[in-house]
This record gives structure tokens, C-alpha cells and sequence, in this order.
């Protein structure tokens, strides 16, 4: 349900081109062949009455309101699943029908509370609705008898509240939870009149398989399943169509608002990403942005042994301001520089690239995509043309062959991944890779191909092999490569992956993949049709994270699997707006668009509009930021969401870095772990809180709108203007949508981006100018972005760090489902109760030699430091592979990740670390020191509460 | 012949000529006694000719609903683009009805051969027995037969040397009536929730797994042995009443009569004869009250009715009732027709699935209904509810089982009206309603 009704169709729409027209009481109407009566007749403006019907899923026919009469036909069809036909006659009123759907609601009150005014539902519930609109006026069977009425609410889940009794067994929930979700967490149990809807088998929600995406209290027509948030509050009175501000599939959603305070969050049904669907993070887990850990005053401090000191805007920005002039007149222009996030919107990433650009007159910028995507961003520049994924997310409709590479969809992407299920449902074949059993490899009515499971390190050596199958296999689409490729670069690739050292065979005792198994998916990826590669971190994150993305990029060209609907090379981006940040020009060496500062013509441009001289010289990148602080030459640091010292490997390194800085200026919205160590802290704003926009992995620019004050003042965007301006480069912007309207005169792929024309299309797909008016859901159509596309030689190296007596087994990290990156934002929420901590997974032959049992406390030390976990023992892992995953800073899984980073790009390789792991009875050094600092911050924290009260 | 009686003279057996000889259960004992010659027919015809042999056999499906078999294989694609499948279906679980389970248990080669032909006959090479859950004798007997029918050529790759595969996969249902609804069955033998289908698409194009399905009652199956074997115009032949009904039909009659049982009759023979002459008639000092004549979902019929009934499809149809499965049931003046109707009423409201509103809610509330007028709190309201709510099952659900329900009742309040009266100004003692 969401506050301000959608038109709801009641069944979805048809894709069938053929036409036909019926009338309908007497209204001509033209629809697709297939359409429902009753969506035929809701486009003809006439709500036929219904319940069990919504048009997210497919017809199912029960609740029976919806009959109507078709003339010469006999009986009562049920207009959801009747199909139109050409010159039919429907009725959809007369005194039979309106008897009929009277004695069927009568049938449902029967056995319901007539506690109306004082239900949660109450004015926001279909069946009250449905009472309404047929004349429900007595119910002829009394209330005596068996019911419902005092079935047990089940309250296990943290976000939504299960009331049995209020249930009408319309299925809704246990067909979203199939159809949407694709989880088949929610059944019918019983039969007949005892019918009742059962999570997992008559288990609690939370004891069940349930993954609280929300799609089953989104499709419940009544209170039976209700947002606790709605419990509480009560219905919202007005919305706000904005954008989630997780993971990089941006979902559109609805904030539902009573005043400023948001009631709930509901997955916005027009949203081009979601199509109506969430996770429970972008669902629920919004509860942050009103936690009271939020900082809402600006405050300084000269030492990070100094109590925090309350004060104005102006007078920490002034005091920002002056210190980074002292610092640059000391140290010299290049001494201060800045890190964006990936969380920031589009105009604040711009803002803070052209700050650091023009009022810090260097190049010192880069961003969090430093850390996860930016081998994409190089490798698919190289090889494609752009720095982007190629595809839109419903390209996956389309799709035969799924490859899914270094990629934790259900958790990392879970809005994605459940598009993706219900493609695989359809009968398209996947094949992942992944040192991991992720979800996808075996979930209900999903079963991989193949699951290649290769040991962390080796993806190149892998995607060789798979070239050199289809190489030598004559596999390769010989004509898409002659018209669309570079045909000398092909030549070269082709000789080299068909060496015979880069065969499956050659290979395996490399990659830990079986040769034949190898061989199937590349012949599988080649000749199954639509083949489409989607991947993540587990790509980029290595030694040759670039290397892998070309490798990539070369497989998808060499079998045609690129430019067109249902293939493509998808990279899935872990933050909502990675690709938007690295568009923006966040890197030291790029202006927004791609576009190197060493080009004049580049610099001339964005010269002539800042009015100021740019350095052509790039600038550091955040690892080059480190050394050079620790080496005495980097001295101040601007950061905006971006918590390095929990997110950065090495974390003892990193920490190192900012005790030697002098000027920590730290923008965000938690005292976060960067921030203890920080000089200046500027109360940032949620993504509820500003306008602005994100732009998703699918290059779908979406706005985000501001749905309630900012809590500490200011909108991110007006801060750095305050800081620019005080640093002496003025800044005039009124509101974000004119920072916008500069991107798209700077940047070609932009042009024909603005505000306005968002509102109209509801969102854009860059590039967006003259020649794509409306934007480009598929890239490299015709030509290459490039032009021809390049193949480039993809040798394999094997990764500096390697396991040996001393360190023998591999850690790898990642994401799940319940919590976000460094956690911020999810652990000051509800999702706690699914992940209290990270737990490092290690498989039970490694665990039995080693002595250790399940919740067992475990030491994990790498050549980089040490640190103790809880151990979950798990054949998810292989053996020889453990896993963790990095949500609460006090897991140091970054104090045990090393410096070891992608050749081209630095991005680091979280994704293998040589560790050794044996059972300990307490904390690590590492953590021992950090729990002392975190109490000392919070008390110096406390005391900038105190001094101001005082 | 009614097993264990001794055959009547009125009984023309066909399917029922070797019940009770336990000799025609194996493989060997079936060949001796003619089995497998239908089948070894069909192998040397094309599907077409198949089809149109039971075509003009007029034989018509069993189950209840009457449709002519070969036009209903005739529906299958003629190219095998997808796998093609037959379901059969022995899930018999109508009150009143046990027919199926006799044929299972004494001819079980009776069966594969006819799902044999039916599976050549609709380019099918696998055929789903879906056998009732509760006949586990039957099943043993059923599996035992396919094992030994693989081993003797009648079913497995290469059917009687013909080149042909037939497979047969036996799978048992779990206890639930609505598995007997062919969409449901197909949802059940997918693993599925036994949920009736919304049709279109109907099973020919998209059934058990989203291929091209026929689905048969074993009654129907197994009389296609015989039609090949001695063609379609002997089977079109064996009629009494309207042409349009043929050859030879089971009649399942249980209730107050002295020899129930397995009756094997001629379409069109006489309900009375059937009842009075087969069967034994009442038992002594006692007369008859009411006829439920196929199975417990069709109208009740009064004495009346029966009178000048002929079993047939159309006969009964014309009486006021329907031929349905055969399943007979016959009640005397000692029965109380207001507690039958609640305890069938209460049967379906087991059953329902739960899907469509009227069945779920309406089956249980025509249940708590009847069961209040027992209880000598009706009040004559309480039949037009129960008429009104009637109407709102019939025919206004995705399946028939809400229908089921809505007509003994409407029929037992119609045509026997001073049953209820009597209940409602408590002239009747009031009934203990037991759940």
C-alpha cells in the first residue's frame, strides 16, 4: 500500500504489439491482445472492484469481485483473467453483478474486525475500499462461528508487524514474495476456511527465509502486514518521489511524509530501476537519519586531543579556511586536497572537484571509486570507450546466458538480483564465478550452470581460459568482430589467449577450476544466446583488477555479446552514485566527463567558465595522499562521507597518515572513525534532507528530493559553497539544479541534462544530448564509443601476495544484504538484529585442524596486523578460503588488508590477503588501542555537548 | 461385475469382466486374456488413426464431465514441439465413488494399456499415474504392474518393437480432494500447492509443466484398450438410451441398497433396474428417499426422478441431475437429508483450497449454516441465505468444487423442503453437530 493511491491496472501489462478494441459498458477501447478485462477497463477509466488483484503481479483470480458478464458469453468471468479480445462487449455493473460482489465481501467481513477506526489501515485499506464501493450495508451471517479474529500477531520482524487476524488470504504477499522477490519465503498453510499465510513452515517472519524486502507489505491490501513506522505514526498525508541512497541500483521510492517527519519509505512503481521493488534497506532501514548520534553542530578542535568545541557555520568554516591557507602558504598549494564519496549526489561530488580545483588551485581530489570501481572506469575506457556499464537493468529481460563474476547480487545489488531470479525462473542459464557459494548459485527455482570456483587472485587466469576456449574452439563471432573491432588488436589477442599456456588445462591448477568445467561455460557463455557479464568488486578489487575488467570487456566483444538488448558488460556498483562520482571529474587526473587535465582544450573549457587557471598537472590519488602525509608534504584534508579509516586497508596505515596531518576537515553525519581523528567536523545531511541527484550503475541519472529540512542547517552543496567562498573563490549557485545546468554545459554526454527534463522523463540514462534526447539505455549500438572496439592482452600475474607457511590461507571480504559498507547508516538501525557482527566464515576442514568451533573466538593476522572475529564455519568457503565482511569498525577487517593495489588504478586488493587464523581467548592489540581511542573521542565528543549546554 | 457379487444378467462387463480374478493382475495372466492386443494395435496405426477410432467409439471421459475422449486428444499439437504429456488421472476421491480403485486393484494392466494408447495417441512419451494417496494397495499393485509392464515390452524405450517410448511415472497424492481437479493435479505433481489453474491456457497448450497435457480419468483410459482391440463401432454399439452416449459405464453403488457394489452397465440402461434389480433394492420394510447419482457434487434426485431415469449422460441431465463419476448413492426414508447435505457440505469445505472467496468462506459457511438448523436454530432466513451464498458458488469460481458444494444443498432444499421445516419449527429434535 502506499499513502497517495497509484492508478492500479490489476494485472500487468501486456507486451503483445497485436491490438485489439472491445467495448466496455459501452466504452470503446484499444488495448494490447492479452490485456486483462479489468486492466482494459481501467484504462478505459472504469475501476472494476477487486482484491486480490494488483498489477505487480500476475492474475490469480481469487478473491472474485472482479466478475463480470460479456455479452453472448455465459457465466460470470473474473475480469482479471480474461483476456480482451477484439469486439468484445464486457459489462462491469449491473444489479446481478453488484449482488454478487456484495455477497462476496459479506463473505469477508464475515470473518474480519470491525475495528476500523482504530486499525493502522484505516483509510489506507483496500478492503475497506472495496466495502465501500460495492454497498456492503449488513452482513446476513452474523460473527458467531468459527474465525480468525484471535489469531496471534507475529511481531518478530523489526520493520512490520504480521496481524493474522485482519488477513483475507488474497495471496498477495505469498505471490510478491515469489514473483517480486523471487524468495518463496511465504506459503499457504491449511486449507479451506484454516487457510492461513505461513512464513517458512508456521515460523515466526524473522525464524523464516524471509529477507524483509518489504515486497510482501507492499502488496498486503489490508493491515495484515503493516510498517511498524505507520503503527506508530499513522498514515502519511504527502509524498516525495526520491532516490535510495544505498547500493548503486538506485531505486526510486516514495517518502511518505506526516509534516517532515517520514512516516515510511515504499518503492516507487514508475521507478525505472526498481519497477516497485526494494530491499530492507532502501525499504526500512532509513531510521538513521533521525538517530541522536547525528551531529547537528559545527565543531573544531586545534588537536584530536583537544574536547570538541561547538560553534557556528561561519566559524568553523572560517576556521576550515584559514587553516588550509596556512597550511598551503606553508606547505605549498599542493599540501591540502580533498575525498569525495560515492555517497554524495552528483552536484556535490561537481562542487567539491571544482573547490579543490579552483579555491585549493591543485588537483588533490579523488573519491571512494578509488577503492572499488575505478578499475572499470580505465579498463572499459580502454577497450570500449566509456567509463560505464553498457546496459539499462531491464536489458537482463532479454538476457539467455548470465555471467555473473566476482558479483554478491542478493546481497550486494538485492533489487537487481531479484530481476535477475526471475529471468533465471524464465529459464536463462547462469554462470558465476566466485570463489564463493553465493546465494545466486542456488536459490529457489535458480540453479547455476556452472559455479566456478576459483581461488581469490586468479580471475585473469580464469578469463583466459575462457578465451582460449572460445579461441580455439572457433567460438569467436567472426563478423561482429570484423565490422565492430579493431582487427589488428583482435589479431593479437587471439594469438595470445590461444597460446597453449592459457588453456583451461594449462590453467587450472591456477584458477582451482576443473578444465572441463571451464570449457562448458565458456562454450555455455558463447553460444547460449544473449550472454551478459555482470559483476562487481570481486573483479576490480585485485592486483589486476584493471587487467580483469579488459578481459571482460575482450570475451563480451569476441563473442558478440555487446550492443544490443539482453548483453553487455555490466559493471554492478556497490554505492548509489559510484558511476555518478566518477563522472563528475572526482578523480586527480579527470575533469567531469572522462576528461584529462593535461588536455588544454579540456582545461581551456572549464577555465573560461571557473574563471580561474587549472593545473595541469594530476593530483594525488588517496593512497599517494597517505604516503605523502606520512612523508610530511600532504598536510590538510577536506572529506565528505567518506570514512577512510574504516573503509581504506591497512587501517594502522591510514591512521598513521591522519595523525600526521594538521587540518582534518570532516563532513558527515556520524562521528565516524575518520572523524576522531579530525580537526573541523561539519554536520552533513542525509540524502532525505537535500536535493540533488544520483546517477545508478545503470548510468540512470534520478533525483533525489529533499523530503525534510536539513538537521544540522545546511544541505552538503551549501556547505562546500560556504567553504569555497571563504577560501576566497566565490560560488553562486541558488539551488542544485543550477550546478546541474553547469555540468551539462561542461560536459558532452550531459548536455541534455537538466532538472526539468528529469521531471519529465522521470529519469535519464547518460549520455542525454542532441543526438539521445531522451538518453541511451544501451551503449555502443552501432560503433564503439572508441569507434572499433580494442581488444588488449590480458597476461596473467599472479598477485605479490601469496600464501605460505606462515599466512596459508586467503581471506576475501564483502558485503551482505542486511548492512552497508562501513555501516554508518545501517548499524544505527534495526538491521542489526540480522548481522549484530562480522563473522569470519571458514570451512570446516580448515576450522577442525585448526581447533575451532562455531562462535569461536578467532585471531586472523596478515603480513598487515591482527584482529579477532567470531567464527561461522561454512562450506560456502572452500577450503583454504576464509571470508568476512567489514560493516563495524571494530572488526578491523582493514586493519588485516594490505596496500597491494590494481596496477593501473590503486585500486586496493581487499579481496586477497594471505592470513593465518588460530583461536584466541581475546582482542587483538589493534582493537585493544582502538577501543581505548573510541572512548576517549566519545568522552572529548561528550564534552563539546557539555560546554555548550554549560 | 459387482465384486464380490456374482455379475448380474442386466451388466454387460467390459473393464469389470476379471474382477475378482486375481489371475488378470499380472502382466502374463493379462496377455492370456487378450490384454495388450489394443495396445499393439495403436503401435501399428498413426496418431490420427488412433484418435479418430475413439472418435467414432464415442467414448466420453469418465471423470464426470462427459467430454469426448478423442476430441479432447485431438487438441494436442500435432508437431511435438515441447514433450508432451498424459496425465492419468486416479485420484479418486469423490464420495461415493470406487470404481477406479477396483479397476486398479484387479486389472492393472488395463490401465497402462490404455495409458499407453492415450500417450501414442497425443505423442506422449511419459504418462503421470497420479494415484489417490489413501489407496495404498492399489499403488503397490500399480507399481508392480509397471514394473512388470517395462519388463514385458508394454512400456520403456521401444514400446512392442515399435520404435515408440512410453514411460510411466506413478505418483501418489497426498490427501487432498482438490489434486482430483486436473489443473490442481498438475500443480501437485510440479510440487506445487494444489491449486485449480485459471484457464486459459488450457492443458492441451500449456499444462503440466507449461507443455501440451492431456488429462484422463482411468475408467476412460482403460476402456481404450478394448476399443482398439475390438473397434470403435462394437463400443459405439453398446447403447440403450442416447446415441450420444456409448459403450459401457461403472456405476459405484453404495447407501441403503442390498448389494452395493461395482455394476457395469450399457449406457441408457435404467436407473431402476439398476437400483432395484442389480442392486437389490431397499432394504426390507424400507423405501427410497433420495438419489445422489454421480458422486456426491450433482444434484440430489427424488423418487420420482428415478423413476424413468436412464443412465446415461443426457438421462440424468434430463431428471434434473447429472451422470458424473457413477458414483451412486442411494438413501431410504430413514435418511435425514439435512444432516447428508451438511456432512457433504462440511466434506467440500475440507477440501476447498482456499483460493476464490466464495469457496472458502462459502464452503464453511454453508457448513456452520446447516449445522445451526440442526442444532434447532434455524430460521427460514437461513435457506434463503443458503440459496443466495448457492448461487454466489456456482459458477463463479476458478474450479467447480465451490459448485460441488452449493448443489446437494440447493437441490435437498428445493426438492425436499419439509426436511428443513421440520428443523426450523422444531417439530424435529435438534441434531448434536459434531465437527
Amino acid at each position: 500500500m502506499t499513502a497517495i493511491h497509484d492508478l492500479d491496472y490489476g494485472t500487468p501489462a501486456s507486451e503483445s504489439t497485436t491490438l485489439v478494441t472491445l467495448t466496455i459498458d459501452g466504452i470503446p477501447v484499444t488495448v494490447p491482445a492479452g490485456t486483462s478485462l479489468m486492466r482494459a477497463a481501467q484504462m478505459a477509466g472504469i475501476a472494476v472492484p477487486k482484491l486480490c488483484a494488483t498489477d505487480s503481479l500476475k492474475a490469480f483470480g481469487s478473491c472474485r469481485l472482479c466478475l463480470v458478464q460479456v455479452e453472448g458469453r455465459k457465466g460470470f468471468p473474473a475480469s482479471c483473467t480474461t483476456p480482451a479480445e477484439q469486439g468484445l462487449q464486457v459489462v462491469t455493473q449491473n444489479s446481478k453483478l453488484a449482488q454478487l460482489r456484495r455477497g462476496v465481501m459479506e463473505l469477508y467481513i464475515s470473518d474480519h474486525p470491525l475495528d476500523c477506526l482504530t486499525c493502522s489501515a484505516n483509510g489506507d485499506c483496500e478492503l475497506q475500499d472495496m466495502a465501500g464501493a460495492v454497498g456492503l450495508r449488513e452482513v446476513r451471517y452474523g460473527f458467531d462461528g468459527a474465525n480468525h479474529l484471535k489469531a496471534e500477531k507475529d511481531t518478530s520482524n523489526p520493520y512490520f508487524t504480521f496481524d493474522a487476524s485482519k488477513c483475507i488470504v488474497c495471496s498477495r504477499c505469498v505471490r510478491a514474495c515469489e514473483e517480486v522477490q523471487g524468495t518463496y519465503a511465504l506459503t499457504i498453510d491449511g486449507r479451506g476456511f484454516d487457510s492461513k499465510v505461513s512464513p517458512g513452515q508456521m515460523e515466526p517472519f524473522m525464524a523464516s527465509e524471509c529477507v524483509s524486502c518489504g515486497a510482501c507489505v507492499q502488496a498486503c491490501p489490508t493491515a495484515t502486514l503493516m510498517e511498524n513506522s505507520v503503527i506508530e505514526a499513522g498514515t502519511p498525508e504527502r509524498e516525495v518521489v526520491t532516490t535510495c541512497a544505498y547500493c548503486g541500483v538506485g531505486c526510486a521510492f516514495t517518502a511518505e511524509l506526516r509534516g517532515a517527519e517520514v512516516v515510511r519509505m515504499t518503492p516507487y512503481k514508475d521507478g525505472k530501476a526498481n519497477h516497485g521493488h526494494s530491499c530492507v534497506k532502501g525499504r526500512f532501514a532509513w531510521g538513521y537519519a533521525t538517530h541522536p548520534d547525528r551531529i547537528t553542530k559545527p565543531m573544531i578542535r586545534k588537536r584530536i586531543t583537544d574536547p570538541w568545541k561547538e560553534v557556528s557555520w561561519e566559524e568553523a568554516i572560517g576556521y576550515a579556511a584559514a587553516e588550509f591557507k596556512r597550511l598551503q602558504a606553508q606547505y605549498g598549494r599542493s599540501s591540502v586536497g580533498a575525498i569525495s564519496s560515492s555517497r554524495c549526489t552528483n552536484e556535490e561530488t561537481y562542487l567539491m572537484q571544482k573547490l579543490v580545483r579552483t579555491a585549493f588551485g591543485n588537483n588533490n581530489i579523488d573519491t571512494c571509486a578509488r577503492v572499488c570501481h575505478s578499475p572499470t572506469g580505465y579498463g572499459l575506457k580502454q577497450t570500449l570507450g566509456e567509463s560505464a556499464g553498457t546496459q539499462d537493468f531491464d536489458s537482463v529481460r532479454h538476457t539467455d546466458v548470465m555471467f555473473v563474476i566476482g558479483a554478491n547480487p542478493t546481497d550486494g545489488h538485492p533489487v537487481f538480483a531479484s530481476q535477475m531470479k526471475r529471468r533465471l525462473r524464465e529459464g536463462a542459464k547462469l554462470i558465476v564465478a566466485d570463489p564463493r557459494q553465493i546465494d545466486l548459485v542456488r536459490s529457489p527455482h535458480v540453479e547455476a550452470s556452472y559455479h566456478l570456483k576459483l581461488r581469490p587472485g586468479t580471475n585473469v587466469a580464469l578469463i583466459n581460459s575462457l578465451a582460449h576456449v572460445i579461441v580455439t574452439e572457433g567460438l569467436v563471432a567472426e563478423q561482429f568482430v570484423a565490422e565492430r573491432c579493431d582487427v589488428e588488436s583482435f589479431r593479437q589477442w587471439r594469438e595470445f589467449v590461444a597460446r597453449a599456456e592459457n588453456s583451461p588445462e594449462a590453467l587450472e591448477d591456477v584458477t582451482g577450476v576443473p578444465a572441463a568445467e571451464m570449457r562448458g561455460a565458456a562454450r555455455l557463455y558463447a553460444t547460449g544466446g544473449n550472454g551478459a557479464i555482470y559483476y562487481g568488486l570481486g573483479v576490480t578489487e585485485h592486483s589486476q583488477g584493471s587487467t580483469m575488467v579488459m578481459g571482460i570487456a575482450n570475451l563480451a566483444m569476441a563473442t558478440g555479446n555487446i550492443g544490443r538488448e539482453g548483453v553487455g558488460v555490466n559493471p554492478l556498483r556497490g554505492q548509489n552514485n559510484v558511476q555518478g562520482s566518477c563522472d563528475m571529474g572526482s578523480f586527480p587526473h579527470e575533469l567531469p566527463g572522462y576528461r584529462h587535465v593535461l588536455e588544454d582544450s579540456t582545461r581551456a573549457l572549464f577555465e573560461g567558465t571557473w574563471g580561474v587557471t587549472l593545473e595541469s598537472e594530476p593530483g594525488l590519488r588517496i593512497p599517494n595522499m597517505f604516503d605523502a602525509a606520512l612523508e610530511g608534504s600532504f598536510k590538510g584534508l577536506y572529506l565528505e562521507g567518506e570514512d577512510i579509516a574504516q573503509s581504506d586497508p591497512n587501517t594502522q596505515h591510514v591512521t598513521a597518515a591522519l595523525e600526521a596531518m594538521e587540518c582534518i576537515v570532516v563532513q558527515d553525519l556520524f562521528l565516524n572513525e575518520t572523524a576522531k581523528f579530525a580537526h573541523v567536523f561539519l554536520p552533513g545531511s542525509s540524502f532525505l534532507e537535500k536535493d540533488g541527484t544520483f546517477t545508478n550503475a545503470e548510468r540512470r541519472i534520478s533525483r533525489v528530493r529533499k523530503v525534510m529540512p536539513p538537521v544540522g542547517g545546511k544541505a552538503d552543496w551549501e556547505i562546500t559553497v560556504d567553504l569555497a567562498v571563504a577560501l576566497g573563490y566565490p560560488m553562486a549557485y541558488s539551488h542544485p539544479s543550477e550546478i546541474m545546468d553547469e555540468i551539462a554545459r561542461l560536459t558532452p554526454t550531459f548536455t541534455g541534462v537538466s532538472y526539468d527534463r528529469i521531471d519529465e522523463l522521470g529519469s535519464i540514462q547518460w549520455p542525454c544530448n542532441a543526438e539521445h534526447p531522451a538518453g541511451t539505455p544501451v551503449m555502443h549500438e552501432q560503433t564503439f564509443v572508441r569507434g572499433k572496439g580494442r581488444f588488449m592482452l590480458t597476461q596473467y600475474v599472479a598477485t605479490e601476495e601469496r600464501v605460505n607457511q606462515r599466512y596459508p590461507l586467503i581471506l576475501t571480504t564483502g558485503r551482505i544484504l542486511s548492512q552497508y559498507n562501513v555501516g554508518a547508516q545501517t548499524r544505527r538501525t534495526e538491521n542489526v538484529q540480522w548481522h549484530e557482527e562480522d563473522r569470519l566464515e571458514i570451512h570446516p576442514h580448515d576450522a577442525e585442524e585448526r581447533g575451532i568451533k562455531e562462535g569461536d573466538w578467532v585471531g586472523i593476522v596478515s603480513r598487515a596486523g591482527e584482529t579477532t572475529l567470531r567464527a561461522r564455519i561454512t562450506d560456502r568457503v572452500q577450503p583454504g578460503v576464509v571470508y568476512t565482511t567489514f560493516h563495524h569498525p571494530e572488526s578491523g577487517a582493514n586493519v588485516i588488508t594490505t596496500e597491494n593495489s590494481d596496477w593501473a588504478t590503486n585500486c586496493p586488493e581487499y579481496k586477497v590477503t594471505a592470513v593465518q587464523v588460530m583461536p584466541v581467548f581475546g582482542a587483538s592489540e589493534w582493537q585493544s588501542r582502538f577501543r581505548k581511542f573510541t572512548e576517549e573521542q566519545l568522552a572529548l565528543l561528550d564534552q563539546a555537548g557539555a560546554e555548550a549546554q554549560g | 461385475m459387482g465384486y464380490p457379487h456374482p455379475s448380474h444378467a442386466g451388466e454387460h462387463p467390459v473393464l469389470s469382466k476379471h474382477f475378482g480374478d486375481a489371475g488378470a493382475r499380472t502382466f502374463d495372466g493379462w496377455v492370456k486374456r487378450g490384454g495388450y492386443e489394443g495396445l499393439k494395435k495403436a503401435l501399428g496405426m498413426t496418431r490420427d488413426q488412433v484418435v479418430e477410432e475413439v472418435k467414432a467409439s464415442g467414448l466420453r471421459g469418465r471423470g464426470g464431465a462427459g467430454f469426448p475422449t478423442g476430441m479432447k486428444w485431438s487438441f494436442m499439437p500435432k508437431e511435438v514441439v515441447k514433450p508432451h504429456y498424459l496425465v492419468c488421472n486416479a485420484d479418486e476421491s469423490e464420495p461415493g465413488t470406487f470404481k477406479d480403485r477396483e479397476i486398479i486393484r484387479w486389472t492393472p494392466h488395463q490401465l497402462i494399456e490404455g495409458c499407453a494408447i492415450g500417450a501414442h495417441a497425443i505423442g506422449a512419451e511419459r504418462i503421470y499415474i497420479y494415484i489417490r494417496g489413501e489407496f495404498t494397495h492399489e499403488h503397490r499393485i500399480l507399481l508392480a504392474a509397471v514394473d512388470e509392464a517395462y519388463k514385458g515390452g508394454a512400456l520403456g524405450a521401444n514400446v512392442f518393437g515399435s520404435g515408440r517410448r512410453i514411460d510411466v511415472v506413478v505418483h501418489r497424492g497426498a490427501g487432498a480432494y482438490i489434486c482430483g481437479e486436473e489443473t490442481a493435479m498438475m500443480n501437485s505433481i510440479e510440487g506445487k500447492r494444489g491449486n485449480p489453474r485459471i484457464k486459459p491456457p488450457f492443458p492441451a497448450v500449456a499444462g503440466l509443466w507449461a507443455c501440451p497435457t492431456t488429462i484422463n480419468n482411468v475408467e476412460t483410459l482403460a476402456a481404450a484398450g478394448h476399443i482398439l482391440r475390438q473397434g470403435g463401432a462394437w463400443y459405439k454399439g453398446l447403447c440403450r438410451g442416447n446415441p450420444k452416449s456409448t459403450g459401457t459405464k461403472l456405476f459405484s453403488v453404495c447407501g441403503h441398497v442390498q448389494r452395493p457394489g461395482n455394476y457395469e452397465v450399457v449406457m441408457g440402461t435404467s436407473m431402476k433396474e439398476l437400483i432395484y434389480d442389480m442392486c437389490g433394492g431397499m432394504r426390507p420394510g424400507r423405501t427410497l428417499k433420495a438419489v445422489i447419482p454421480g458422486g456426491s457434487s450433482v444434484p440430489i434426485m427424488t423418487p420420482a426422478e428415478v423413476e424413468d431415469c436412464l443412465l446415461d449422460y443426457e438421462g440424468v441431465v434430463a431428471k434434473g441431475s447429472m451422470l458424473g463419476s457413477g458414483g451412486m448413492i442411494v438413501m431410504d426414508d430413514s435418511t435425514d437429508l439435512v444432516y447428508q447435505v451438511m456432512r457433504l457440505a462440511r466434506f467440500y469445505a475440507h477440501e476447498s483450497c482456499a483460493q476464490c472467496t466464495q469457496c472458502r468462506e462459502g464452503t464453511a459457511w454453508t457448513t456452520r449454516i446447516l449445522e445451526k438448523i440442526l442444532a434447532g436454530k434455524g430460521r427460514r432466513e437461513d435457506l434463503d441465505l443458503l440459496l443466495d451464498l448457492a448461487d454466489n458458488m456456482t459458477g463463479k469460481t476458478i474450479c467447480v468444487l465451490s459448485d460441488s458444494c452449493a448443489a446437494p444443498v440447493v437441490s435437498a432444499i428445493r426438492k425436499f423442503p419439509a426436511e428443513f421445516d421440520a428443523y426450523i419449527s422444531r417439530e424435529k429434535q435438534p441434531v448434536m453437530v459434531t465437527a
